[in-house]
């Protein structure tokens, strides 16, 4: 079961005691809860119900500190973001796999500068620039970065955008109908949490821009339809983007 | 006093809860229910700092058919075939599952404003059910 649970308590905040509590009408022995306070790296912690009141601790974390740039030149008014290199996820009994923090994004300074607080650590994250955001024609590989300790600075870190792909195609239904109007089609990154989304014309043509190399999946959305999955992954058309000639793919 | 278990208890929460939320008369619960054996299994366990004697001709005045009557007509070898547990009533309040925490930073100094949001929870009673998960995200 997926999405709000009705009697649970969709959030809560603590008090000047830092004491909060959650409430669910049902019968609940656990909860999983994500804790964000401001000024502190966002914690994960499993609770159990009941009379007992747990103790967390959150920490400051790290800071990364970088910048963006491309021919050289600092990138301003771009976008940075910043995901666990191993997302995990959550299996049964509340376990967490790996690192499920959601992305944290910051925009760049004139000077191409950016600066990401409050870092949970140990782990080690990938940084990148948002597709849509990059000079036209640029994309960046991510950048892997490993935070230690809590107060650690990792200062000069360097995100650097090289010439990208752009990947034209056409979309076709199977029926030989045209594509409605206003349906999208998705570019997703395999790695990164970055994804790209373009609306389809009525011949279903496509154009999408600054990709860089790595793996990606293309998800149609047309109403009334589905892909026919050319893999056996969730992914509706996977592509690998490679090479050195950045010009036009498709 | 002995007991005699007459009527069938389809809800057992219910028997308890709806008829006593607002009096603090102690209640009853209640009989082994498949396999699970008291405490688990909704049956309530006694409210904590809470004592009240137990009135056999108050629980007789329900009306309600779910409510198990009570008799003082005794045959021992009927009898054996339940086992009757007594336990305080609770308050309505008491029936959802509360996570409580307390946050604070590194030097102990409490964290408020801070932002708790649940992604999960396990769904029932581990002890009676095999538990089901329920994920907000």
């Amino acid at each position: 079961m997926y999405g709000t649970i009705d009697g649970l308590d969709p959030l809560t905040v603590t008090n000047a005691q830092g004491d909060f509590e959650i409430s669910y009408t049902g019968t609940s022995p656990a909860m999983l809860v994500e804790v964000e306070g401001r000024g502190y790296a966002p914690k994960f912690a499993k609770l159990a119900t009941g009379s007992t009141r747990t103790k967390l601790v959150v920490s400051d974390g790290a800071t990364i500190r970088g910048i963006l740039t491309a021919n050289g030149k600092p990138v301003g008014n771009a976008e940075v973001g910043l995901i666990a290199k191993d997302r995990g996820g959550y299996q049964d009994k509340l376990t967490i796999v790996g690192f499920p923090y959601e992305e944290q994004r910051v925009g760049t300074g004139p000077d191409g500068s950016f600066l990401i607080t409050n870092v949970p650590e140990p782990v080690t994250w990938l940084l990148y620039g948002k597709m849509t955001s990059m000079p036209k024609g640029e994309g960046t590989q991510p950048v892997e970065v490993r935070t230690n300790q809590e107060k650690q600075f990792l200062d000069k870190v360097q995100l650097v955008a090289d010439p990208a792909h752009t990947i034209t195609g056409k979309l076709t239904l199977s029926d030989g109908h045209p594509i409605p109007e206003g349906m999208r089609l998705t570019l997703g990154s395999d790695r990164v949490w970055d994804t790209q989304t373009v609306t389809l014309n009525r011949e279903g043509s496509f154009e999408i821009k600054n990709i860089p190399n790595g793996d990606f999946c293309i998800s149609p959305s047309v109403k009334g339809y589905e892909a026919k999955s050319v893999s056996n992954s969730n992914c509706d058309v996977p592509i690998k983007i490679v090479g050195e000639d950045k010009g036009m793919s498709k | 006093m002995p007991l005699v278990f007459e009527g069938a208890i389809t809800d057992f929460a219910e028997a308890v809860e709806k008829h006593r939320s607002c009096q603090r008369v102690p209640g009853f619960a209640l009989v082994e229910a498949g396999s699970c054996a008291p405490p688990q299994c909704g049956i309530f366990e006694p409210r904590q700092h809470e004592e009240g004697p137990f009135n056999s001709s108050d629980l007789a005045q329900r009306e309600r058919k779910t409510v198990p009557k009570l008799s003082e007509k005794l045959d021992p070898d009927k009898t054996s075939a339940f086992k009757i547990v007594l336990a305080p009533s609770r308050s309505t309040s008491e029936t959802s599952s509360i996570a409580r925490g307390r946050i604070t930073d590194p030097a102990g100094n409490p964290v408020h404003d801070a932002i708790v949001q649940p992604i999960g929870l396990i769904l029932g009673n581990p002890a009676c059910t095999e538990p089901s998960m329920a994920w907000i995200h």
